[in-house]
């Protein structure tokens, strides 16, 4: 019951957060200078013609905005200004795809090396495995990934060349962009794992399990990791924001056609319909990871749904 | 209390020698920031086109970029402007963030859930996301970056406050004072925030590395500071279009750009142990 009201709130939640967007990106996209809706911006005259249909620039501006939140409730986020012909929706359905298979990738690699490290860390503590994960986490959180993507483009496409340096389709492209992105996440879960574990192992369960006579990683891998899956999941949210962003750089360095890549694009262009379809789909589709994250790991740990 | 956890704290940093390595490397870094280019014999901005990607040699450690200029001096003065970003990144959220969550942990009440309500909903959107955005509207240049990113930064900071704040409030000594007749504003400034110190400056320490990097993926996108001013993250993404055949452009700055992320983090690391044990006991 408590989580049907969870899951009811949290609907209402991703609602909200998608208005209040909607809606700032339809005031910047009115007052910024040099925006899409400035005259001092010579646009191709075809372009001109189909934005002033399309956003109906003649009617009052309230009647511009309902029709504006009608519109990106349907995900039409209008024509980009800079692809002549093309929708922001297409661009973005094409972009998506590549940018969410090689951000899971990500995700899922980042996940499993938290938990074998942390895990490690937790069983050898003070010993070299905690000094790897000691390693690791620093140079998680200082080397930011598109720092990390060159060196790995450097030493394992062009001095070594055992990886494509860029490019997308085969699995082998998947493998420096993804380790790129999963340091950061990585050295966060990995912590978070280790801690959760050596608080786990000096409970009475883990006693009993070590008094039956399981080994040491046994008891851990066994008993003592499920109880990490909590926290673990509670704090994906932030890492896949932090894989998102990292993705915008991450794409561009090894050539991928994702949606970062594009967003950065954009950006260059100030290409605004593209720039605040874009914005709107990465918020809505970070608040509902993080609240499926949230529940996720209240419906697995009692203990977290009390709030 | 805030006088006897004084000398305690300055015992357990001064045993510390992570955060003693840790801090005595940022007063190293903000020396060579400082003084970095008054000693260099070069000048950041003259050009030797024939030189252009040197390597790096007796009398240029760093080598040269593009347009045959000194690195290392650009280094120098790249670090003058990163550093500046991440501390007046910090500064402007410290002073946002400390704020809004003294006033929200304080006040309490509705003001307290509307502010914080309102926090856990920007929160929920990824910081990076908006400073972009705001970048895209306020258009590129270093004081927009201090703009952006303090307008942004702040909302952790609030938080981290209005927690301990909220603490404070109901322990003996506040009330004590509230009785003495002691303002809010007296309450606030004399008994809640020397003793919220410990979380301040622990959180502010994470804040510089965070506005570095923010501004070094700004730059890279395009978004960051503008000429004449060249940040580290600007000698980055410049150095990254030239990595292929002159690695040396990209080495110097990013090297400069984990250094100084890493020690950051270590003394802020360092600073939590000694100034917040409590919150320090992950490790």
């Amino acid at each position: 019951m408590r989580l049907l009201a969870a899951t009811v709130r949290a609907g209402l939640g991703i609602a909200l957060v998608a208005w209040a967007v909607a809606t700032a990106t339809f005031c910047l996209m009115r007052v910024i200078p040099g925006g899409p809706f400035s005259r001092e911006r010579a646009l191709p005259e075809a372009v001109r013609e189909a934005m002033e249909a399309k956003y109906r620039l003649n009617d009052p501006l309230p009647r511009q905005y309902v029709d504006y939140l009608i519109d990106a409730a349907r995900l039409d986020f209008g024509l980009s200004m800079d692809n002549p012909g093309r929708t922001v929706g297409e661009i973005i359905a094409r972009g998506l795809p590549i940018s969410a298979r090689l951000g899971a990738a990500a995700l899922a690699l980042s996940v499993g090396a938290a938990f074998a490290l942390g895990a490690a860390a937790a069983v050898g503590r003070g010993r070299w495995p905690d000094r790897v994960l000691a390693v690791v986490a620093a140079s998680g959180v200082s080397v930011p990934s598109f720092i990390l993507g060159a060196l790995l483009l450097y030493w394992f496409s062009w001095r070594i060349p055992w990886l494509p340096a860029g490019g997308w389709g085969r699995p082998s492209h998947y493998l420096l962009p993804a380790i790129s992105l999963a340091a950061l996440p990585t050295a966060y879960l990995a912590r978070l794992v280790r801690a959760g574990l050596l608080e786990v192992m000096r409970s009475e369960f883990m006693l009993t399990a070590r008094a039956k006579g399981l080994s040491e990683l046994r008891a851990v891998v066994v008993h003592g990791l499920r109880h990490t899956l909590g926290p673990v999941l509670a704090y994906l949210g932030p890492q896949a924001a932090a894989i998102m962003t990292g993705s915008f750089v991450v794409e561009r360095i090894f050539n991928i056609p994702g949606l970062g890549r594009m967003y950065v694009q954009s950006i260059g262009n100030r290409d605004y319909p593209l720039i605040m379809g874009v914005t709107l789909v990465y918020v809505v589709l970070l608040v509902v990871f993080n609240l499926l994250s949230d529940l996720a790991a209240r419906s697995l740990d009692p203990r977290l749904r009390g709030g | 209390m805030a006088a006897s956890s004084r000398p305690r704290w300055m015992e357990r940093l001064r045993r510390d020698r992570g955060a003693m390595t840790a801090l005595a490397g940022l007063v190293l870094l903000g020396l060579i920031v400082v003084m970095g280019p008054w000693l260099s014999p070069y000048d950041e901005t003259s050009q030797r086109l024939v030189r252009s990607f040197e390597r790096p040699t007796a009398g240029h450690w760093f080598g040269l970029d593009e347009l045959g200029r000194d690195l290392l001096t650009r280094v120098f003065h790249g670090g003058r402007i990163s550093l500046a970003v991440g501390l007046m990144g910090a500064l402007l959220s410290l002073a946002l963030g400390v704020t809004v969550g003294g006033l929200a942990g304080l006040v309490g009440g509705a003001v307290e859930s509307v502010l914080m309500r309102l926090i856990d909903f920007l929160y929920g959107i990824p910081l990076l996301l908006i400073v972009i955005a705001l970048m895209v509207v306020l258009g590129q240049g270093l004081a927009n970056v201090f703009i952006a990113l303090g307008l942004v930064y702040w909302l952790n900071m609030a938080r981290v406050v209005r927690a301990r704040v909220a603490e404070l409030r109901s322990q003996e000594f506040v009330a004590a004072a509230r009785v003495l007749g002691v303002g809010t504003a007296g309450v606030f400034l004399r008994h809640v925030l020397p003793n919220a110190m410990g979380v301040i400056v622990v959180t502010a320490t994470f804040m510089v590395p965070q506005a570095i990097f923010a501004e070094s993926f700004l730059s890279f996108l395009g978004l960051g500071v503008t000429l004449p001013h060249a940040s580290w993250g600007t000698l980055a993404a410049e150095g990254l279009k030239a990595m292929r055949s002159h690695p040396h452009v990209l080495a110097f700055p990013a090297s400069a750009i984990c250094l100084t992320m890493f020690v950051f983090q270590a003394a802020g690391e360092g600073l939590r142990r000694a100034l917040d044990p409590r919150e320090a006991e992950l490790d």
